[in-house]
């Protein structure tokens, strides 16, 4: 198994995880903080999806999806790549919005689907290519960015997870 | 890049998040329960150390460290390869408590040497090997046994990250 192909792996059992986290939640499911400081369902799948669509585009050198496919606009957002929640305030958490659970969902099957591209396509060599780091002008190695995508998207993916088990409960999961 | 060094890569990632997310709490932040249904920091960091030392384990023909010293002891779980939290009930969630975060951290710690030293030596031959569980059809492959350990520990490590910083508020992680 090459490093696409495990990583193509690894985001597949992790959309199971994290779909089913989402699934049929309510605007106010979606949006409640445990805690004032604590991030929404809303604000990580959004933020994780951004995450993802950013470091993407780092490795495949093609815009975000929130920008060339207008997502952007559907959220009520600026078209600015730099808006992935990366540094917001706890101000900047509570006050995140979606207008629907499908938007949400919609934009991040977007996202999926140009990684999967990606990875069905890349090669040991695409990887090893170099692409700039995600913060400063060094440049690092692709397979840097898909494990900072992988470790980012996962750990978020884990905290829908137990956000879900807080809403409703245990056993959510096998059920 | 080498599908095992992802795994090794991905998994040492790990090892640094609990220790920014568990360092300096207290025993009481470590072992409470957000509501009574959900985990701990503490039951979560020692369940997902417990998944990758018994996957580990399987897959390098090695003795578990859970069974070479005191750590059952220490945590007041059974001396058993299959103890791993799987299934647990409210009242074993409840149960798992230290005294520390220092315990919890070195189990892992050592957990994680030991799955480098056994990892380091799989070739991506080794990865393709299918694994004899003839309950999953198709049988999985090392390589998929080893995704599934790498969602899980990141998931809850997310998980514990979270906890952290619902108990500690956004400050917790310091500078």
């Amino acid at each position: 198994m090459l490093t696409a192909a495990f990583a193509k792996e690894i985001l597949e059992r992790n959309g199971v995880i994290l779909l089913g986290a989402v699934e049929g939640l309510s605007l106010d499911e979606l949006h409640w903080q445990p805690g004032p400081e604590s991030n929404s369902i809303a604000w990580l799948v959004w933020h994780l999806s951004r995450t993802q669509d950013n470091h993407r585009s780092a490795m495949d050198l093609t815009p975000h999806v929130w920008v060339s496919e207008g997502w952007h606009t559907k959220f009520g957002r600026s078209a600015d790549p730099a808006d992935r929640g990366r540094g917001h305030t706890a101000e900047q958490v509570s006050a995140f919005r979606v207008p629907h659970l499908d938007t949400l969902l919609g934009y991040h099957a977007a996202v999926r689907a140009k990684t999967d591209a990606f990875l069905a396509r890349a090669t040991e060599e695409d990887l090893e290519r170099p692409a700039p780091d995600v913060v400063g002008s060094a440049m690092v190695p692709a397979h840097h960015r898909l494990q900072m995508m992988l470790v980012d998207n996962i750990q978020h993916s884990g905290q829908v997870a137990y956000l879900r088990g807080l809403l409703k409960g245990r056993g959510w999961l096998a059920a | 890049m080498d599908g095992n060094e992802l795994i090794i890569d991905a998994l040492g990632r790990v090892q640094r998040i609990l220790h920014r997310s568990l360092e300096g709490l207290s025993a009481t932040d470590v072992n409470r329960q957000p509501v009574p249904h959900a985990n701990s920091m503490a039951w979560l960091a020692w369940h997902l150390t417990r998944i990758q030392d018994d996957h580990v384990a399987d897959i390098g023909g090695v003795p578990q460290v859970w069974l070479s010293g005191d750590w059952p002891a220490r945590f007041n779980r059974k001396a058993e390869p299959k103890e791993t939290g799987h299934a647990d009930t409210l009242e074993q969630v409840a149960a798992l408590q230290v005294d520390s975060p220092a315990l919890l951290l070195a189990y892992h710690d050592a957990v994680y040497a030991q799955s480098k030293a056994v990892l380091a030596k799989l070739s991506p031959q080794d990865l393709e090997l299918e694994l004899n569980e003839p309950q999953y059809t198709p049988l999985p492959t090392v390589g998929v046994r080893l995704v599934s350990v790498v969602s899980d520990n990141t998931q809850h490590a997310g998980q514990v990250a979270y906890l952290r910083g619902y108990f500690q508020g956004l400050g917790g992680f310091g500078a």
